[in-house]
């Protein structure tokens, strides 16, 4: 009885700690200036001004094409009343990116969404500043959006 | 001949020095010629550095000036006459108004003071002036010292006075601009769980 319930808590361990090695993560490279800290599963960055940057993985359910998201997500900030600034296409690996502005306390914020569908996944990066600083960090940002991933 | 000289160059700097101040509170409307007027605008732009460029333009074109101006403000003097006009003209650039703060202040106490700290320096400078000419070359060396002093004193608050007669004159207007409004408006779902979880403000939130 007792060599039974040591084999089914390792087979249970091993379940986990297998499914814990398929469950996809979301990665990206660290832009400059940004250095990663411990998240709830996300990747999280930051600046040394506070300045953050998310990573996560969302399912592509129901799948669609990342045109699809794109418009959705579009329609929806559009709605909410985010103003977009600026957006574009990360080229080399089939992304979208938007920025938007929309007020924090005075201050018009700058921030920045991005997706990319992976098969059954989609990456979304988001990252936010007031406007001076997040223009500081613009370029890193945009570097490391190639780069946005799951693993 | 030496004590001549001096006494007549002491009296021409004074007399070419001490000159009127140039700005006339009587260009004010009656009984506001003492009032200083402040205006706070918050404007929601739709293209606030096309806004930004042309309420400096308009401040210009119209009696005015601008102090500051970059895309989130801009800082005018208008002559206070012009202010529905310059309501009218941010309206007419699709500007909205969403705050509108006019605020007056009585300047008539700081003028009453300065004009007094003036008359009263005028008062010892023509004294002087009528002693310098019966004074020996060594109380009319103390006596040009004194004039010059007393002169500064006059120029600094008569330069005080010509400030306050241009903050009379002139509406400071400070116009903030947001090319959004001040709070998102209501929350408003997407079919898809996961677009609404993009959000600015929860995204600030979220610091684990």
């Amino acid at each position: 009885m007792k060599n039974l319930s040591l084999r089914a808590t390792v087979i249970l361990v091993s379940v986990a700690f297998l499914a814990s090695c398929f469950t996809p993560r979301a990665a990206i490279a660290t832009p400059d200036g940004f250095s990663p800290y411990t998240g709830k599963g996300d990747v999280r960055l930051i600046s040394p001004e506070g300045m953050r940057m998310r990573v996560r993985i969302e399912e592509n359910e129901p799948s669609q094409s990342l045109d699809f998201w794109a418009t959705a997500l579009r329609g929806h900030m559009t709605d909410a009343g985010y103003t977009l600034v600026d957006h574009g296409t990360v080229s080399a690996a089939g992304g979208v990116w938007f920025e938007w502005v929309a007020p924090v306390h005075g201050e018009d914020w700058i921030y920045l969404t991005a997706l990319r569908v992976s098969g059954n996944h989609i990456v979304v990066v988001e990252s936010a500043a007031v406007e001076a600083l997040y223009r500081t960090y613009r370029p890193a940002l945009h570097a490391a959006l190639p780069t946005a991933q799951v693993r | 001949m030496k004590r001549s000289l001096l006494r007549i160059a002491a009296v021409c700097f004074v007399l070419a020095s001490v000159a009127p101040p140039s700005v006339n509170a009587q260009t004010q409307p009656p009984g506001q010629e003492f009032l200083s007027y402040r205006l706070f605008v918050y404007v929601l732009a739709p293209d606030r550095e096309a806004l930004s460029a042309g309420l400096a333009n308009w401040a210009d074109g119209n009696d005015g000036y601008f102090v500051e101006r970059s895309g989130d403000q801009v800082v005018l003097r208008t002559p206070r006459s012009n202010v529905p006009a310059l309501r009218a003209y941010i309206e007419s650039r699709d500007g909205v108004v969403l705050r509108f703060e006019p605020a007056t202040a009585d300047l008539r106490q700081e003028l009453l003071n300065t004009r007094a700290a003036v008359s009263s320096r005028q008062e010892s400078l023509d004294r002087i002036l009528e002693l310098i000419g019966s004074a020996d070359i060594g109380a009319t060396l103390a006596f040009e010292q004194e004039l010059r002093s007393l002169n500064q004193e006059i120029e600094y608050y008569r330069g005080i006075e010509r400030l306050i007669l241009n903050d009379s004159r002139y509406a400071h207007v400070r116009i903030a601009l947001t090319s959004e409004q001040s709070s998102i408006p209501d929350y408003l779902p997407s079919a898809f769980s996961w677009i609404n979880a993009i959000d600015l403000y929860q995204f600030l939130k979220d610091r684990s």
